[in-house]
């Protein structure tokens, strides 16, 4: 199957991405609980963009996605925290007796919980549908219903389904991690996440994370949350609790 | 301003340190996340405030 590819059915695992990025995951379907519409989901560096107006692609910028292949527009994000700045009277003070004063020189940053937007959906192409669920690499779409906040899953087994690698699985090394994550220009720190043993790649980048109950994915099993970063050996993810708390969705 | 307890503040520290990716503290269990085997090998610190610290190798994070 190739994740790349332009859907007719959309669902989770699938290249997306705002007009301004290259390309990234779908998350899948969620219910907005503002609205009780159906919205599309994914990081906020996948959507990233001016709400009301970005047009979201699919699939992404990167695989060829072009105007005719919007399937919606970003409809909000939550913020990542800036870094302090400070003003250039404590910069200079700061230069100067930064050796004495290090607790007052350091800038401090509230960690961001979540990387995640949501986007309406309303594609150019009116025969294509949204549906619940996500992909698998035989093409096949399964649905688990069931959800769980991502608390105390470490040492657990866990899947997802990304752009990329398509659907990989790994163990829980953390489940309440504070971490850093190089967004390109700029570390952004990030607190209670789940680290995973397992392998992603970049545009994978939104795939949604499932709590595995057997020796598969199955209908069975259930979302906790997106994967948002990763390195060679290891993908961070980000928990649902906090998703639905702040983005105000919840997995359809 | 909540105090940040000493151990938090300590990991905090180190965070903004190259090569230190991430810390979680669970109990009396401490972990921490580095970059790379050169930078495991340079830490000289094996306990932080009378934790014991688990390094583990993650390799960079980046936003994928």
């Amino acid at each position: 199957m190739d994740r790349t590819a332009r859907f007719k059915t959309l669902a989770g695992g699938i290249s997306i991405g705002s007009e301004n990025i290259t390309a990234g995951t779908l998350s899948g379907c969620f219910i907005d609980e503002t609205d009780r519409t159906r919205v599309l989901v994914s990081n906020w560096h996948v959507f990233v963009g001016k709400p009301g107006e970005t047009k979201i692609l699919q699939p992404g910028p990167y695989d060829s996605g072009r105007a005719g292949d919007a399937v919606g527009i970003l409809k909000r994000y939550v913020p990542v925290p800036p870094k302090e700045e400070f003003p250039w009277w404590r910069r200079l003070l700061c230069k100067l007796l930064g050796w004495l004063l290090e607790e007052w020189c350091t800038p401090s940053t509230e960690p961001a919980k979540v990387d995640c937007a949501c986007a309406t959906f309303d594609p150019v192409d009116k025969t294509r549908e949204l549906v619940e669920g996500v992909y698998l690499d035989d093409g096949s779409i399964i649905h688990p219903k069931g959800s769980h906040p991502g608390d105390d899953i470490q040492g657990r087994r866990v899947w997802k389904s990304g752009r990329t690698t398509g659907v990989t699985t790994g163990t829980v090394v953390a489940d309440t991690a504070k971490v850093k994550v190089w967004y390109g220009d700029r570390w952004i720190i990030f607190e209670d996440v789940i680290i995973v043993d397992g392998m992603a790649r970049g545009g994978d980048s939104g795939s949604p994370t499932f709590l595995m109950k057997g020796s598969a994915p199955s209908e069975e099993d259930e979302f906790i949350g997106l994967l948002f970063a990763g390195s060679s050996t290891q993908f961070v993810v980000c928990k649902y609790k906090y998703i639905r708390q702040l983005l105000k969705v919840r997995w359809a | 301003m909540p105090c940040k307890d000493p151990l938090r503040k300590a990991l905090d520290k180190l965070l903004n340190e190259d090569g230190i990716m991430g810390y979680q503290v669970k109990g009396e269990e401490v972990i921490l996340f580095v970059e790379s085997d050169e930078v495991a090998r340079s830490l000289a610190i094996k306990e932080i405030q009378g934790h014991r610290i688990t390094v583990r190798v993650s390799g960079r994070f980046e936003a994928l």
